[in-house]
């Protein structure tokens, strides 16, 4: 039997057969893992304490025909507090949904890791206001949306290419998910939402679209048109994202975002998840409920 | 696909008891040549009784837990302390409790815990109907004994910041090191917790 050792951050851990545990790790070295913990449920399992979501852990595992089992694991850093508290325990699910949704097993990325580490530290630091928490996951979703390579496009028109500069006033600055980032006047108006060709997944039907009415409801005035809206932006915002998308963890944490710019954010990055992903993050509505 | 080496009713009997949790073919087989080896009226009571037991058992309208009669027992009886009640998820942990025999209240059973990563939101639970017995009722005290997992933690977090503005005392079951255990051998946030929890003596 081989057996390996893992380090990393559990992003789920769903209960499974009668008294186990199938636990999501985020290794650096190894990518995502899933392993079994026999027994985790049990009050006198010396695995139970450790097998909890979000705690960054040291495991023994030993490799099994179709599943791997874990038989050992010490604790590194247990962040309790992103348990123990709604909005931080709302914010953490989040971010464990969002991130095993995208990662593929055995797929290493340390930078993942790294970034998904320093949003539980970071989580875990600050007080768990609405403001913060929205802070920590806007950095979060365009730094790890750069990392899986579904970036939206910030500095140039998402449909013909043309860079910002060219086209946007000082005014507000139309954001489509459809096409993949912010849209020149001219390609909005043009082809359905101003995607080229290729820019929208084929056989993409006005029904396929889950939230439109949500997202709508928000922003009254705008055009209502199938596939998901377009969101508008102000020059600050758009200034915001493009930081935080590049920044580092420390002048993530600097920036100084306005309600406005962290509204305007949310609606653009979660209408763009969403069109990535093809569904919504379950874990949103807990958090919309929470951060009320 | 082979012919089935069973006869027709024993093979069915095999694929009714693969359905049961934990019971795969082979232990399925087993089952069903036991029943057929058992006397005939032991196995029309087994049978009576599971169809008794899914025909009869239902949610008891004001703790929701499991019952034959309504309200149930534990609802229905006079001598529980009508002051203190205590949150659970399943009908299996109220079990649990009463086996401890340590608690004379009354129940709550919310059928469930929030989990956001599985999706399940307050409206799954008995949220309202637990928020109108608190209003209604002459409760002292809510102990939030949900588990001590994050889906619980949540669900006590939650609860707590439902029922705080009704004024009634809110406290949440211990956790710690449990009896019998070695403290060499128990994990480290269990450990932080005992230690966080700890009393006067």
């Amino acid at each position: 039997m081989v057996n390996y050792k893992v380090d990393g951050l559990v992003l789920k851990a769903r209960p499974f057969g009668e008294a186990d545990r199938i636990l999501t790790i985020l290794d650096p070295r190894l990518g995502k893992v899933e392993a079994v913990a026999k027994g985790a449920r049990r009050v006198k399992s010396s695995l139970r304490g450790a097998c909890q979501p979000f705690s960054h852990n040291q495991f023994f595992l030993w490799q099994g025909r179709s599943l791997d089992g874990i038989s050992q694991c010490e604790v590194v850093e247990s962040f309790s507090c992103l348990r123990d508290d709604l909005p931080r325990m709302a914010a953490a699910s989040y971010v464990a949904e969002f991130v095993d949704d995208v990662v593929r097993e055995r797929d290493p990325s340390p930078e993942t890791y790294e970034l998904v580490l320093d949003t539980f530290r970071w989580l875990a630091e600050a007080e768990p206001t609405k403001a913060n928490v929205t802070h920590i996951l806007r950095a979060f979703d365009l730094r790890f949306l750069a990392l899986a390579g579904f970036a939206p496009s910030l500095d140039a028109c998402a449909g013909c290419g043309q860079p910002l500069a060219a086209w946007a006033g000082t005014g507000q600055v139309a954001f489509s998910a459809a096409a993949g980032g912010v849209i020149c006047p001219a390609c909005r108006a043009g082809t359905a939402l101003g995607g080229e060709e290729g820019t929208a997944p084929a056989g993409e039907t006005p029904g396929n679209w889950p939230d439109t009415s949500r997202l709508d409801a928000a922003q009254p005035g705008l055009p209502c048109r199938a596939g998901p809206p377009v969101i508008l932006l102000s020059p600050g915002t758009l200034a915001s994202m493009r930081h935080l998308a590049q920044a580092d963890s420390a002048r993530a944490r600097v920036l100084r975002l306005t309600p406005r710019a962290a509204q305007e954010m949310g609606q653009a990055l979660r209408a763009h998840i969403t069109y990535c992903l093809d569904r919504r993050l379950k874990s949103l509505d807990f958090l919309d409920s929470v951060l009320g | 696909m082979a012919k089935s080496q069973y006869p027709e009713a024993l093979a069915r009997l095999i694929q009714e008891f693969t359905r049961l949790p934990g019971i795969g073919p082979k232990s399925a087989q087993r089952l069903a040549f036991h029943v057929l080896r058992m006397e005939e009226r032991d196995v029309l009571a087994l049978a009576t009784a599971l169809a008794d037991a899914k025909r009869r058992i239902g949610r008891c309208s004001v703790c929701y837990n499991l019952a034959d009669t309504q309200p149930c027992h534990i609802c229905g009886d006079p001598q529980r302390d009508r002051t203190v009640l205590c949150v659970v998820e399943e009908a299996n942990d109220l079990i649990a409790m009463e086996k401890a025999r340590t608690f004379g209240g009354l129940y709550h059973v919310l059928e469930g815990a929030l989990s956001p990563l599985e999706g399940v939101g307050p409206e799954a639970l008995r949220l309202p109907e637990l928020v109108k017995r608190v209003k209604g009722g002459e409760f002292r005290e809510v102990i939030l004994a949900t588990n001590p997992t994050v889906e619980g933690e949540a669900t006590a977090m939650y609860i707590a910041r439902l029922l705080r503005p009704l004024g009634v005392r809110l406290t949440r079951i211990a956790r710690g090191v449990p009896v019998g255990g070695d403290l060499e051998y128990a994990d480290e946030v269990t450990l932080a917790r005992a230690l966080e929890g700890r009393r006067d003596v």
